[in-house]
């Protein structure tokens, strides 16, 4: 058996990487791409990139930078950007309105920004050839002072250590240094040379930085691998809303959601399976009829719209306010007993458990009764009989423990589908969980935090088919595992 | 004469007399000849449960009140007579583009006009077959050949009526008929039932129910029933299309999985657990976000791409089944391409599962799309139950909670009775 | 030679069937009785009322369709009909033991054998320690001939062959020493050789425990090797019972005579196979009278009333008006 689950957590891996793919790809090609949006509301303004002033212009281009959107998505073959690429794009970026496209010159303008370091060695050609016009080297020397730049090193979630802090100041006054070495449109011959020749030297003395292992290049500096080299790291980035990392967020709003979905879960199957088992012993009769009516029009019923039924009745005072009309808990939690906490966690939580459950109960009950209905008119039923034991010894362990059975795989769908309602719950009962959290990602646009939530809920729910397949096994003898 | 021989005797005797052999059972001599299908058959069984042909009932009064809703509520009358003339800006107006509020609305008012045609015209092609022992096989077969023709001529029509430039403005009748009366001019006009229309605004916000407006009035100063009214063309529409998109994708490659096996089965297999793996409700709710014109078209859309998985597993279970019988080797034997095989053969025994998926499928559809609109991700321009509740959770007004989640409750209560009743019906241990 | 005590007798047994499609006259005035250590064959056809009445011993008939309507079934002078709920639960399994046709599904999947057999025997005798119990199972199953009974308690039933799942099923119902097993079919899902083995089983443990044994079967091979006695039923009624012997040698009632004669037998030649005409008339709508009357070839308008069971000789009860006449004509039947 041991080696079976080994197999299925090893299984789990692969399909964790291809949700991970899917996930990667539709975020990054679906339309309303998060660099887009970002420009138009992360920045506050309406896209027109053009007329940034260059202080936006600066903290746009780190944006890209921290978000990895200024690498190519799958494959990186920019180091083999030379002059010839480099100046028709400086070209194009000053050229008029008649002469160039508007989406041409916004396009030249994030080409020359986004390509970065690779586009220094060209840059340097365009600059040291007097034949080239003045105003492109110009504005070849002011790009050579922005993309020679190195980024600090910035870990995510620490602090540099002594080494990086010395190794950040070091680069900090390069960085500082290079905006001395550029010049304008009107600068004199001699200004234009000094620079040129700065830049030049500068090229030759640095040339390592330069000089690239290109399949290592092609293949890992793009948003792909970097994605990926983060998710293994649980690095899921810095969501754009408050710059804090995506997964501490998450994680504590994990807790949360965990709750109310094991809760749900709990209670699910704790009523369906003995109302399952009272229903097909009473079966046809008027109690099992009503309650067999009644769970079907539970079945038939929106959760949100229980939900809000539930809220306007009991909460908002029309026309009764029993329970608390949001959170998941009192805001004093902090100085009450552990019984009291508990208690005041059952009163915000109740209603919520009861909208996020209903459906599945009334679900798991009708195959709770309908398993046990079929198992009771078994062979081994009427064995049992003859051997003179107790009824309810025969319903409860004999015909139970069979019926039971086809219920436990309903875990393995049960699980995904709590997760998934969570959403419509947290949101209309104020519940600061996971589900609503993903709710108002996908509102404004964290992509980051979408991604991280649809990852771990995928891991959640391959844990949860696990579980479900090995309670599964375990009960039923006859399976075996190989 | 001994015993032995005197039964042999009888034996003999009675066989020569009834001119069968004296031990075939009365009910093989009896046997009726009618002609019945598989569908005739398990139709007999759907409808001795009589909740679940209520519901299928029920269910087609639901259509026609999708389909007839513009008669009953609309803001242009049927006939409006001024001194200058008559005109009838009901009927100019049913697939004037400045009119209709969402291209939905153009199919329905299409089913609208075709509808009793071409019921008319199926009966009267009917009466004019033979009865006969073939005669059911004939009327099918008519009905299958002219159904699709019709079918056709529809999708034809629709596509030309949203082509169509508009012909006439945006005319307010009760504005001009108001001036007209301020005018002392005399103008006859008769509407239908009830005057408003789903987008129309301008009345009190959230208003309680009255006899002005029966269901009250919603936050968007809309009048609620006739947003209920028209909402059931959306719920419908969306409903049938995401399960016919899904149920498409999931034969396809249900079919493909179970009647190949081996590597291909193993592969689609994969998918389907991937696709499985993330919460479905999650990913429609990242797809619907990702849209910026949110219609109900990209609502079907995702729906049908993320719930195949289920169709897919039930039509690989089938396939895998049948794949082994009798018959299927028989086919093989005479030389049959796999094709043929796969659709029709194969197919039509597997397809009754997939009907009681597709129906509960409708309900679950339904249900997602009322979420989607209540959460804000549906398509605003449409007239969704989830919407209205989504006022009443802001506003907490009780008639704009109950009165749609009335009808979301009648009409997917209708649906899984309907589902039940055909999985009773398809399920040969309870025949009777 | 004193016989021995009548341990179970049936008088006039009724059990209905209550369904939407009418009433099934399952058994209807069956009355034949059992003594110590005697092995009763009771063979008829599908559908003639044998299992139901073992059933109705058990009082194991479902309630809601079915109920017994009439007549008594004694048990060691004490009336089963009247028992509680709570008195049959004691006696089943302890007292009067049952096996089944289908051994694969007459066993729980989920519990191992021997949490079962040791089950059996706990409901009974709740004193007993779990190593006594457990020792006595094993005990028990090397008796039915099970190999290696220490490792094979603890296996599931679909670790086991048929012929083996029918041992442990004897193992279980024999475990509390009962002095009526009833056995329905035992045989007939099994494979031939199995068969002999497990009658031979049943026998032997018959003799050593000095029980009765109530075997239903359709197989005349299965009543000739096992049987002491022998009751014929058909329609739910008995045609005829009588000691084994008797039975094979002179036959009373049409009904074993027709069914002596649809045997094959190879020493004659034959073109076809006497078969009795018509079928076996559904439990819903037996005929008046006689209920073989439509089948036999001696009918006349005498069978329009039903024929009581009359002991024609000491130890030998048939219901049939022309049973003289068919024992003559079988005495004067040309022999060769």
């Amino acid at each position: 058996m041991w080696t079976y689950i080994l197999k299925r957590i090893l299984l789990m891996f692969p399909t964790f990487f291809a949700v991970s793919l899917i996930v990667f790809f539709i975020l990054n090609f679906a339309p309303g791409s998060p660099a887009a949006v970002a420009l138009s509301s992360g920045d506050g303004n309406s896209g027109q990139s053009s007329q940034l002033s260059g202080q936006q212009r600066e903290s746009y281009r780190l944006f890209k930078e921290q978000f990895n959107y200024d690498k190519p998505i799958l494959f990186n073959t920019r180091f083999t950007l030379g002059r010839s690429d480099v100046e028709p794009t400086l070209v194009d970026m000053l050229a008029s309105a008649e002469e160039v496209s508007f989406a041409r010159q916004i396009e030249a303008q994030e080409d020359i920004e986004n390509w970065g370091s690779y586009a220094v060695p060209g840059l340097v050609e365009v600059l040291k050839d007097p034949a080239v016009a003045t105003n492109v080297r110009a504005l070849a020397s002011v790009r050579l002072a922005v993309n020679s730049q190195r980024s600090l090193i910035n870990p995510t979630r620490r602090r540099p250590n002594a080494e990086e802090r010395a190794l950040n100041s070091e680069i900090a006054t390069e960085n500082s240094e290079f905006i001395k070495w550029t010049f304008g449109t009107d600068a004199a011959p001699e200004r234009v040379s000094e620079v040129a020749t700065f830049w030049d030297a500068w090229l030759t003395n640095n040339e390592e930085r330069f000089t690239y292992n290109k399949a290592s290049v092609f293949f890992t500096d793009t948003r792909f691998a970097k994605y990926w080299s983060n998710l293994s790291r649980l690095d899921f980035g810095i969501s754009h809303v408050d710059k804090r990392p995506v997964i501490d967020k998450v994680w504590k709003k994990l807790r949360y959601s965990v709750t109310l979905s094991l809760s749900s879960v709990l209670l699910v199957y704790l009523v369906s399976v003995p109302l399952g088992i009272w229903s097909s012993v009473r079966r046809n009769t008027l109690a099992d009829r009503i309650v067999t009516v009644a769970l079907f029009m539970m079945y038939s019923l929106p959760s949100f719209f229980v939900g809000v039924f539930l809220l306007n009745l009991l909460t908002r005072g029309t026309p009764w306010q029993i329970f608390p009309t949001s959170g998941f808990e009192a805001l004093n939690t902090a100085n009450m007993t552990t019984l009291d906490y508990l208690k005041d966690v059952i009163w915000h939580v109740f209603l919520p458990i009861c909208t996020l459950s209903y459906a599945s109960l009334a679900v798991l009950s009708r195959y709770a009764r309908t398993g046990l209905l079929d198992v009771i008119r078994a062979d081994y039923i009427r064995t049992a009989r003859a051997k003179g034991l107790p009824e309810f010894v025969v319903i409860i362990k004999h015909a139970a423990r069979n019926g039971m059975i086809p219920i436990l795989t309903l875990l393995a769908t049960l699980l995904p589908a709590m997760i998934g309602g969570s959403v419509v719950v947290e949101v209309v009962f104020g519940i600061p969980g996971m589900g609503r959290y993903m709710f108002e990602s996908i509102n404004v646009r964290d992509y980051n935090a979408v991604m991280a939530i649809l990852l771990i809920s995928c891991s959640l729910t391959l844990v949860g088919m696990l579980l479900s397949d090995i309670s599964y096994a375990l009960v039923d003898p006859r399976i075996s595992f190989d | 004469m001994t015993t032995d021989n005197k039964a042999n005797a009888a034996l003999d005797e009675l066989e020569r007399e009834s001119g069968q052999h004296p031990t075939v059972g009365k009910q093989m001599a009896d046997a009726s000849a009618d002609d019945l299908t598989y569908g005739d058959i398990v139709w007999a069984q759907f409808r001795k449960n009589t909740v679940s042909y209520y519901s299928l009932w029920f269910l087609g009064f639901l259509f026609f009140l999708a389909i007839f809703a513009p008669v009953i509520s609309s803001d242009r009358p049927f006939i409006y007579g001024t001194a200058e003339g008559t005109s009838f800006p009901w009927f100019t107006s049913l697939f004037d583009r400045n009119f209709y509020e969402n291209p939905v609305d153009v199919f329905f008012n299409l089913l609208m006009v075709a509808g009793p045609l071409s019921l008319c015209g199926f009966l009267l092609r009917i009466r004019n077959l033979r009865a006969g022992p073939l005669a059911k096989r004939a009327r099918r077969r008519t009905m299958r050949k002219e159904g699709l023709l019709i079918v056709a001529a529809i999708a034809v029509s629709y596509m030309a009526i949203l082509a169509m430039p508009s012909s006439s403005k945006y005319v307010i009748y009760t504005d001009m008929m108001d001036k007209a009366a301020e005018a002392g001019e005399t103008v006859t006009a008769h509407f239908p039932l009830s005057r408003y229309t789903p987008r129309m605004t301008g009345f009190k916000s959230v208003d309680k129910p009255s006899s002005k407006h029966i269901l009250g009035v919603d936050q968007s100063t809309r009048d609620v029933a006739t947003r209920i009214l028209y909402g059931t063309r959306i719920s419908l529409t969306i409903g049938v299309i995401a399960v016919s998109i899904y149920v498409f994708i999931g034969i396809l490659l249900g079919a493909t999985a179970g009647f190949f096996g081996g590597r291909v089965d193993i592969a689609i297999q994969r998918v389907i657990e991937i696709t499985m793996s993330v919460p479905t409700f999650f990913v429609i709710l990242t797809l619907m976000a990702f849209v910026e014109q949110r219609s109900i078209f990209h609502i079907m859309l995702v729906i049908g791409v993320v719930r195949w998985t289920g169709v897919a597993r039930l039509v690989r279970g089938e396939f895998l089944r049948l794949r082994k019988q009798d018959f299927v080797t028989a086919a093989r034997a005479l030389g049959y391409p796999s094709r043929r095989i796969i659709f029709e053969h194969i197919l039509p025994n597997a397809v009754g599962p997939v009907l009681v998926a597709a129906t509960f499928g409708v309900a679950s559809a339904i249900l997602v799309e009322s979420t989607l609109s209540f959460l804000g991700l549906g398509d605003v321009t449409a007239p969704s139950w989830g919407q209205t509740i989504q006022e009443g959770y802001a506003t907490g007004a009780w008639h704009l909670i109950l009165a749609p989640g009335f009808a979301i409750f009648v009409t997917v209560s209708a649906l899984n009775l309907v589902g039940e009743g055909l999985r009773d019906a398809l399920d040969p241990k309870l025949r009777q | 030679m004193s016989e021995p005590e009548v341990l179970l007798e049936l008088r006039d047994l009724q059990t209905y069937f209550y369904t939407d499609i009418g009433v099934a006259q399952s058994v209807d005035g069956v009355s034949y009785h059992l003594r110590r250590g005697e092995t009763l064959g009771v063979v008829g056809e599908s559908g003639c009322g044998k299992s139901v009445t073992a059933l109705s011993i058990m009082g194991l008939i479902p309630q809601p369709p079915g109920k017994i309507v009439g007549g008594s079934i004694l048990f060691k002078g004490e009336d089963l009909t009247k028992a509680s709920q709570g008195r049959m639960r004691e006696l089943r399994g302890k007292s009067v033991s049952m096996i089944f046709q289908e051994p694969m599904t007459s066993l729980n999947p989920v519990y191992t054998v021997g949490n079962q057999i040791i089950e059996a025997l706990v409901v009974h005798e709740p004193d007993v320690s779990a190593k006594d119990a457990r020792a006595r199972a094993i005990d028990m199953l090397n008796k039915v001939g099970i190999p290696s009974a220490e490792e094979r308690i603890d296996q599931y039933p679909h670790e086991m062959s048929g012929g083996m799942l029918q041992r442990v099923m004897i193992a279980m119902s024999l475990i509390c020493g009962p002095e009526l097993l009833i056995a329905d079919e035992p045989t007939t899902a099994l494979d031939v050789t199995i068969q002999a083995q497990i009658l031979e089983l049943m026998n032997g443990l018959q003799r050593e425990l000095g029980m009765s044994v109530l075997l239903i079967t359709h197989d005349l091979g299965v009543v000739a090797e096992t049987a002491d006695q022998v009751v014929v039923m058909y329609g739910g009624r008995v045609a005829e019972h009588t000691d084994v012997h008797r039975l094979f040698e002179r036959p009373a009632h049409p009904y074993t005579v027709a069914l002596f004669r649809s045997l094959p037998d190879l020493s004659e030649g034959r073109d076809r196979l006497p078969t009795i005409p018509g079928m076996v008339p559904s439990a819903y709508e037996f005929p008046t009278g006689c209920r073989f009357r439509d089948r036999c070839a001696y009918a006349n308008d005498r069978c329009a009333e039903q024929p009581p069971l009359v002991e024609i000789e000491p130890g030998h009860r048939v219901a049939c008006h022309h049973s003289e006449r068919l024992r003559n004509d079988l005495q004067h039947r040309p022999t060769g």
